[in-house]
């Protein structure tokens, strides 16, 4: 399969299992954050690798992203990224505390806090992938790194690199105190994750 | 007016002095700039994977440590450089997520260093500089004028090679 030829039945069951993820993550994160929190309806795209750390402002834009590895009969990665600025808003908001612009400002409580909140965000995503088709999702521990968007992004778009030359990318966006935090969430499954996802749906490739 | 010319993930270009060439956020990709001590000409390339082989989606020949080398390599004595006089400057092959309880062995990162330091060593381009490893991503600029690779590294002073 070629994910430049994922068919908009294919997309729209992404885009459900996005949704599903959605409604568990925003009600996980909201108690955890203490907040009333509303997530927006994920956008599900196929984008090209050069145009993957445009959406998170170029190749060189700091930013900070949470990835977990996942194995069972779907496996793969996924991966959380943001700008370091939003992910500064959401722990100075967690931890109350503010930040200065200096990318190093940015210490392990920030990076525990966001790879949690990463955590619960990938964790639903997976779930709601085992409520809808009923197979078997399995999880690892979480990593994150904070640096250039291009270099971060290698070690997803390596594994992409193996099989073609796009990612299937499920836009999360949530409000914050009518504030956006702009998020993204990257799925990569292998080829065969994907098929047996939309064969357990009933819509073979 | 000098121009700074882009080279993308998986990609490979030339460049002629006074432009000077770059990429962008090397993670566990490698940067491998060629050059010679008296040509105005070099070539970048941004290599993601050690080989070829590994791999049945192998279209692109320039993501590739083996066939990037090569063509890149043959482009450049096309323009009339000399593989003898050729020399190398390399950066990149970080390891950017620690994970815990995973075992180490060979990470992509350190895969890519090794395979494009054993290729220049088969065809003996003698590299001169390198900044590899560790687990910070990487954006390189190379001025042929200076022969100066600089590298930039979120949160870090500048630096060359």
């Amino acid at each position: 399969m070629n994910n430049q030829e994922l068919s908009s039945d294919k997309i729209d069951v992404l885009r459900e299992i996005g949704n599903i993820g959605s409604g568990h993550a925003t009600s996980a994160l909201a108690s955890m954050l203490d907040n009333s929190l509303r997530m927006e309806v994920p956008n599900v795209k196929v984008m090209s690798f050069d145009d993957l750390s445009e959406l998170v402002g170029g190749a060189d834009t700091v930013v900070a992203a949470v990835l977990t590895h996942f194995k069972g009969d779907v496996s793969g990665m996924i991966m959380f990224i943001l700008e370091i600025k939003e992910a500064k808003n959401l722990t100075g908001h967690m931890l109350h505390k503010t930040h200065s612009d200096d990318i190093k400002d940015f210490d392990y409580m920030d990076k525990s806090a966001l790879k949690e909140v990463g955590n619960i965000l990938m964790s639903s995503y997976l779930a709601s992938i085992n409520t809808l088709t009923n197979l078997g999702v399995r999880n690892e521990p979480p990593a994150i790194c904070v640096d250039m968007a291009g270099s971060v992004l290698d070690y997803p778009i390596i594994e992409l690199g193996k099989v073609g030359d796009n990612a299937i990318i499920i836009d999360s966006k949530f409000m914050d105190n009518d504030e956006p935090i702009n998020g993204f969430l990257l799925f990569v499954a292998d080829e065969e994750s994907y098929e047996h996802i939309f064969n357990a749906l009933g819509i073979g490739c | 007016m000098a121009n700074v010319i882009r080279v993308g993930i998986g990609d490979w270009k030339l460049c002629t002095s006074p432009d000077t060439i770059t990429t962008i956020g090397l993670g566990s990709c490698v940067g491998i700039v060629i050059y010679t001590q008296n040509d105005k000409f070099c070539g970048l390339l941004h290599i993601m994977l050690p080989s070829s082989k590994e791999i049945a989606n192998n279209s692109n020949r320039a993501k590739f440590a083996d066939t990037g080398l090569v063509d890149m390599i043959k482009a450049l004595e096309k323009q009339g450089m000399k593989r003898s006089l050729m020399k190398a400057k390399i950066a990149g092959g970080a390891k950017m997520f620690q994970f815990t309880g995973k075992s180490d062995l060979g990470s992509v990162g350190d895969r890519n260093v090794i395979a494009v330091k054993k290729i220049l060593g088969i065809i003996k381009i003698p590299i001169v500089a390198e900044d590899c490893g560790k687990d910070f991503g990487r954006t390189v600029i190379f001025d042929n004028e200076t022969k100066n690779l600089t590298i930039k590294c979120a949160g870090q002073p500048d630096k060359k090679i």
